[in-house]
């Protein structure tokens, strides 16, 4: 066995016995080449800042660090047109794409590359000493498709580790569903809150504010805990609700795991067109559980309910709350149902509608502001004043009715039967009757206007157009297509 | 909400609110007395003088005489009460009345004929309309201005202010013709004759005089009435106050069972406002008539001897005085006694319009109605003819059949 190879057992040997403290020094050293690197590149200092890039990557080689090597050099040969660091960047370009084949920034490097190449070329076919203020139209800077690139900026990292490696990622909130598996580096921007969850280790979780500059670094140190049991659950409607125990947090998406205590738990499975499962296990302390929900489903078709003023509108399907306000997409299981929408002063809207499978029914809404009710407030004040009048004269009635009788039954004097009074109370009477006549119209008049749909009613054009789905795979992507047909 | 509902419940809440405006119907129906309002017959001032002209039978019919223009017509009442203008209206005017008097001369003899006396249009003549109240005839015949009238039986016999010394000044008339005139002197045997009021029983004529003394003619001597005529002797008195009987002054004899006078009630006033007297005087006083009772009557106009239910009462009209604060006027019933001739010292029943109206003259004429074969008051105001078809005094109701 000759010295190289005894070298190369040797480091293996080291690598595979590096204890988690050996993990925490390379990413601090990572992590302070970075900040150098940084720095000088700030300062002007491209070829430190891309040796600095360089150790970091040494130190842990995230393929960000490549770019940002390839960013350092590439700004050093814009500032001086030189050639041999558009070279450097176009290599580290190059090895930045080959680590990360699949970065979101794949087209914007590869459109870099060539513009750097295109600069590199036409540099090397500019002759000798025209650069020297021969004034001969030699190049004095980058070129105009250089100057377009604009400004390269280094970019930041996010890193999130766990001891041990292996934790499920949930960012921000678990109803989101796992985010990614530790250890894992990429981009975020802004603050999250980051969890992490692993079988048999108690959770944790921080908030970290994830700097597009800065090398950002988590790492979370998880205890075991004998006591806690695992529950899985998955379904075969992948991101279908899952809650366990109670159904008034926010859901987990499936598949979803998570440390539970022992005991009696109740797990829900539900997804929109699907009937909810619902199921009761019972978990020993520091066992595995499993939950697979098998989730039924009817045909489902789209109901999309859209019109001037429907923000402000609440939508209602077969009595239930279907949208808080719009516009308002959802699927539907196909059948008949009944659409009501409100709006807080316009006409509300009832249409039974029939949903059928692969079909979007789109509601338009033509939304028809109620009517005022002036016009019933008067007939209530006729109503009113014509009732008042009616007692008043009613009781003007009764009273001289009263009084000649008394007169007539004593006699002294009689009252003739030309006696005013009888005229009056007559009067009264006839006036009290239709007083009371005309309060009683003016009353059904009132509650007429009250009730009455004064004006056009809210009314809605309804489409229904068909949605195909269909399988599709591509050199990149896998998934479904549709067509929209109306 | 159900509409048919609503619609029910407001019907519901209207018929149990409604005034039933028939009830004042009903009510006046069943009012004690009834009210026949000036009818259309050219006439502005309604009911000056009435009498009753009703004799029997269901109903009744009473005489009215109306000034501005000078009208006479009817009221005819039927069984139950309601009244309507009868169908004889004359205007006075055509019938040789031009003008009438304060107090318009209209009587009854008691057996469904009436007379109105005035001052013909032609000077020096007197007029007359007179026989069935339905249907009555008019006369003009020669003679000085008529101061009273009375019926004896059939005879209509007229008092009048002689024109001059010697000149006749009572007149006869028998139905559509004047029979005779004649100078009636006083007691005295010299001075003519000057009558407020007078009246006559079977036997005699009795007159109060305008000097307010009182005195009879025999009456067979009066219908003959060709000559003179004189008093009969001891006939004659002088009512102690001197009371010189005015407007309105009527002589009352309230006669027995044959006929013959035993009481005279005067009853009048000496002007207008005041100084109204009634004085009961004994006709058969064995020293010539005596006075049993006086009553102080200021503003008395109107008078009538009235049996209600087998009572006897006198009847006043007071037309200017003042009721509940208003000069409406008032009719007071006092009791009178048939035997001795006494009047109660108040009225047994006062009647006035029960909503008074200032100027209403309630009262300026009264006399009595048969009516459904019953007596029952009628009583004149402005423009009003009153009928009490029950009072105090007369309880029951007189309409057939009654409400």
């Amino acid at each position: 066995m000759n010295s190289r190879v005894l070298l190369a057992i040797g480091i293996a040997i080291a690598a595979l016995a590096r204890p988690a403290l050996a993990d925490d020094d390379t990413l601090k050293k990572a992590q302070a080449s970075f900040d150098q690197a940084q720095n000088d590149y700030l300062a002007g200092k491209f070829d430190e800042a891309a040796k600095e890039f360089q150790d970091a990557y040494a130190a842990r080689p995230f393929p960000q660090f490549l770019y940002n090597v390839g960013a350092a050099f590439h700004m050093k040969g814009k500032k001086s047109s030189d050639v041999e660091s558009y070279g450097k960047a176009v290599e580290f370009y190059k090895k930045y794409l080959s680590e990360e084949p699949n970065a979101a920034d794949k087209a914007k490097v590869e459109k870099a590359i060539g513009v750097l190449e295109a600069e590199i070329k036409r540099l090397k076919d500019v002759p000798a000493g025209a650069g020297s203020g021969s004034g001969s139209g030699a190049p004095q800077g980058p070129s105009q498709e250089v100057q377009s690139l604009g400004e390269v900026k280094v970019r930041g990292l996010v890193v999130i580790e766990s001891e041990p490696q292996g934790a499920t990622i949930y960012l921000d909130d678990t109803k989101k569903g796992a985010f990614a598996t530790t250890p894992w580096s990429g981009s975020l921007e802004g603050e999250h809150k980051i969890m992490l969850e692993k079988k048999g280790y108690r959770p944790v979780d921080t908030t970290l504010i994830a700097d597009p500059q800065k090398l950002v670094l988590y790492k979370g140190g998880m205890s075991q805990d004998s006591y806690l049991s695992w529950l899985d659950v998955t379904s075969n409607v992948a991101g279908a609700d899952v809650f366990i125990d109670d159904k008034s947090v926010a859901p987990r998406k499936a598949p979803a795991g998570t440390n539970v205590p022992p005991g009696k738990h109740t797990v829900w499975v539900s997804a929109e067109g699907y009937d909810e499962y619902q199921t009761t296990i019972d978990v020993a302390p520091g066992q595995n559980a499993s939950v697979k929900a098998m989730l039924k489903g009817s045909p489902l078709g789209r109901l999309d309910v859209v019109g001037l003023g429907i923000e402000d509108s609440h939508i209602m399907l077969d009595g239930k709350e279907l949208c808080d306000h719009g516009p308002c997409i959802k699927n539907v299981p196909e059948g008949d149902h009944t659409l009501t929408v409100t709006r807080p002063g316009y006409k509300s809207y009832t249409k039974r509608i029939t949903i059928q499978q692969k079909q979007e029914t789109s509601v338009k809404m033509i939304q028809t502001p109620s009517p005022g009710r002036g016009d019933a407030v008067v007939a209530y004040v006729l109503t009113a004043v014509f009732a008042g009048g009616g007692i008043f004269a009613g009781m003007q009635a009764s009273d001289l009715h009263d009084q000649l009788k008394k007169e007539i039954a004593a006699g002294m004097p009689p009252p003739d039967s030309n006696d005013p009074r009888f005229l009056h109370g007559k009067i009264y009477a006839i006036s009290a009757d239709a007083a009371f006549t005309l309060a009683g119209i003016t009353a059904l008049t009132a509650i007429w206007y009250t009730f009455r749909d004064k004006g056009p009613p809210t009314r809605a054009q309804i489409d229904a157009r068909a949605i195909a789905l269909q399988p599709e795979v591509g050199s990149t992507y896998a998934g479904l297509g549709m067509e929209v047909h109306w | 909400m159900n509409r048919f509902i609503l619609v029910a419940l407001s019907l519901v809440t209207l018929s149990l609110t409604a005034c039933k405006w028939t009830d004042f119907d009903d009510l006046s129906d069943q009012a004690w007395a009834h009210s026949q309002d000036k009818p259309s017959i050219g006439s502005t001032d309604y009911g000056v003088s009435i009498v009753g002209a009703s004799t029997s039978g269901d109903g009744g019919l009473v005489s009215v005489v109306s000034t501005d223009a000078p009208t006479y017509s009817t009221i005819s009442y039927d069984a139950k009460g309601g009244s309507k203008t009868g169908d004889t209206v004359l205007k006075l005017g055509q019938h040789y009345i031009v003008s009438l008097s304060e107090k318009p001369i209209l009587v009854t003899d008691g057996a469904g004929n009436v007379a109105l006396v005035e001052k013909a249009i032609d000077a020096g003549k007197i007029a007359v309309v007179s026989g069935p109240a339905s249907a009555p005839a008019d006369l003009a015949f020669a003679g000085s201005p008529p101061q009273a009238a009375t019926y004896a039986g059939s005879t209509l016999i007229i008092a009048a202010q002689a024109a001059a010394a010697n000149a006749p000044n009572l007149f006869v008339v028998d139905g559509a013709n004047p029979v005779g005139n004649c100078i009636a002197t006083e007691p005295d045997g010299t001075t003519p004759l000057a009558a407020a009021a007078i009246a006559a029983d079977t036997q005699n004529l009795w007159v109060w005089s305008t000097t307010g003394d009182v005195f009879a003619y025999d009456l067979t001597a009066v219908k003959a009435c060709t000559a003179t005529l004189a008093a009969v002797a001891g006939t004659s008195f002088s009512p102690m106050t001197a009371f010189a009987p005015g407007t309105g002054a009527r002589i009352h004899i309230v006669g027995d069972a044959a006929g013959a006078a035993e009481f005279a009630i005067l009853a009048g006033h000496a002007d207008k406002a005041t100084n109204g007297e009634v004085v009961v005087l004994d006709l058969k006083h064995a020293g010539g008539p005596m006075q049993i009772s006086t009553l102080a009557a200021d503003g008395l106009l109107s008078s009538t001897v009235a049996t209600f239910d087998s009572s006897m009462y006198l009847v006043l009209g007071y037309p200017t005085k003042t009721v509940k604060n208003v000069a409406a006027g008032e009719v007071d019933i006092l009791d009178l006694d048939p035997t001795t001739g006494t009047l109660g010292d108040t009225p047994s029943e006062t009647l006035f319009d029960a909503q008074p109206e200032n100027g209403e003259v309630f009262g300026r004429d009264v006399t009595t109605m048969a009516f459904n074969g019953h007596t029952v008051l009628v009583v004149a105001a402005s423009n009003e003819v009153f009928s009490y078809y029950r009072t105090s005094l007369y309880p029951t109701d007189t309409r057939n059949p009654a409400p």
